[in-house]
């Protein structure tokens, strides 16, 4: 357990640790948090610039990852689509929320093609496609990023430690990757990204 | 929440200043978090499972912390029994948002639950009636309760005007913003998992294996490493006996064509591939 909480002393009040531990973890999540807002600033408002244009213009937004992320996309789907403050919803889906397609494309295709198939179907030039991995390398949300570009979307990617190849191949218009190797850490973050992205795309299209 | 008008730059200060005192309010709540977490922990050690649910957004996280506990994101950990009641429209039945005996999560809980487990309600503070009917009927059969909620800081000691949740354990988001909330429930539930794990990890004398888990032995079920090992025995029902090397124990073959001698790849108890047979193959 020494790598999820190395300052727990063998010999110390464990309970104590533990509350220690976890306050620590806490004002470290906030931290990069407030790190990541600060750095990617003038990225975030650019993105959510091009995304408020895209939404003007009919777009629709498609969220999709693998696992936790699959869940963060669909809350970010939930997020756009419902109204915050003065801003009303706009057009958002999850590509990871129809276990009858999900299932389909895994078992007849490959589970590589499961959110390129559907952004080739549902996708139009003008819309928004918006990848979350913790990892930037998932073949299958890559393979989205590309599909949309190809689509004429305004893509946008969040990735996390290095941005593995997301980041190496530029495969997203919009590109954020949190400086963590913690998993949990770079979700949080991101969870924080997209929201903020919310508030802004709603602030710009209040004032079009 | 009103946005204030300004440049782009003002607005990304403003999303800055909204997250800090809430976020602090969060670690200041270090110690709630690890109470949780300690008698989480002590049910999956009695061999209770997870039970998450919430509306909206909060439908996500429900998900989200589920599969945080059964494919954990560090290699290792044990996996443990967590399922989202969230995720199946068609369990859920009757009009979104709709309570009362035939639809929501309470029914749910009612036939899945058992007074083992533990449930987990996320509540956004807007429409929660059928997350804190969840919640209810979860305490009625004697499972332990979480609930993450939000509230603003100004909240008096009697509780929010919409009324106290009733759980053994409340986690609050102190802030007035959903979507700050959010963030910080977030947070809770990657640490409350963090800390359950560090609890099982403790030695103590009320330690109790998973049930079908002898303590010493290679535990396939609990390791959420893929295993190899090799079939000594096929039973009926696809099951087999299996010797890890530590031991011998029990696992799925069912979705496998596995004989005797064969080596298998076992993950979660279930063998999920076969790597080479005891004929030479």
């Amino acid at each position: 357990m020494s790598t999820l909480y190395p300052f727990l002393a063998p010999d110390g009040d464990a309970g104590t640790d533990l509350v220690r531990s976890t306050e620590a973890k806490a004002a470290e999540s906030l931290e990069l948090r407030l790190r990541v807002l600060a750095g990617f600033g003038p990225a975030v408002a650019a993105c959510a610039a091009a995304m408020a244009a895209a939404f003007r213009a009919g777009g629709t937004l498609f969220a999709f990852g693998n696992g936790g992320s699959s869940t963060d996309a669909q809350a970010v789907a939930q997020v756009f689509r419902a109204p915050y403050g003065e801003s009303q919803g706009v057009p958002a889906i999850c590509l990871t929320g129809d276990a009858a397609l999900l299932t389909a494309l895994a078992n007849d295709v490959a589970f590589d093609v499961v959110f390129a198939r559907q952004l080739a179907a549902l996708g139009r030039p003008g819309d928004v496609a918006m990848a979350l991995s913790t990892s930037g390398g998932s073949v299958n949300v890559l393979r989205g990023l590309e599909q949309a570009r190809r689509t004429g979307m305004v893509t946008v990617g969040l990735a996390g430690a290095g941005g593995g190849r997301m980041a190496e191949e530029r495969l997203a218009d919009h590109l954020f990757v949190v400086p963590s190797s913690s998993v949990h850490r770079v979700q949080e973050a991101q969870t924080t990204l997209c929201h903020v992205l919310r508030e802004l795309v709603g602030r710009e299209r209040a004032e079009a | 929440m009103a946005i204030e008008p300004g440049t782009p730059e003002n607005l990304l200060e403003q999303a800055a200043a909204r997250r800090t005192a809430p976020g602090r309010a969060l670690a200041r709540d270090a110690g709630s978090i690890a109470a949780a977490a300690r008698d989480m922990a002590a049910r999956f050690r009695r061999g209770g499972r997870l039970v998450t649910f919430g509306d909206g957004a909060a439908a996500a996280d429900a998900g989200h912390v589920a599969v945080e506990f059964t494919h954990p994101v560090i290699v290792g950990r044990p996996a443990l029994p967590a399922i989202s009641l969230a995720g199946d429209a068609v369990a859920l039945g009757g009009p979104a948002g709709e309570s009362g005996p035939e639809a929501g999560f309470a029914v749910q809980v009612r036939t899945f639950g058992r007074p083992g487990d533990i449930a987990l309600g996320v509540l956004t503070g807007e429409d929660d009636r059928r997350v804190r009917d969840g919640l209810a009927a979860a305490r009625e059969l004697g499972m332990l309760t979480v609930a993450l909620t939000a509230a603003p800081p100004t909240t008096p000691p009697g509780g929010p005007p919409s009324g106290a949740v009733a759980a053994d354990h409340v986690l609050t988001a102190w802030c007035d913003d959903p979507l700050v909330a959010r963030e910080l429930h977030v947070t809770a539930y990657h640490l409350l998992w963090e800390l359950v794990h560090v609890v099982l990890d403790e030695p103590e004398g009320t330690t109790a294996a998973p049930a079908a888990c002898d303590p010493g032995d290679t535990c396939v079920t609990c390791s959420d490493t893929a295993v190899r090992v090799r079939v000594t025995e096929l039973r009926p029902g696809g099951l087999a006996l299996v010797d890890t090397g530590e031991g011998v124990e029990e696992v799925s073959v069912a979705l496998v064509e596995a004989r005797v001698g064969d080596v298998v790849l076992v993950h979660a108890k279930e063998a999920i591939a076969v790597l080479g047979g005891g004929d030479g193959s």
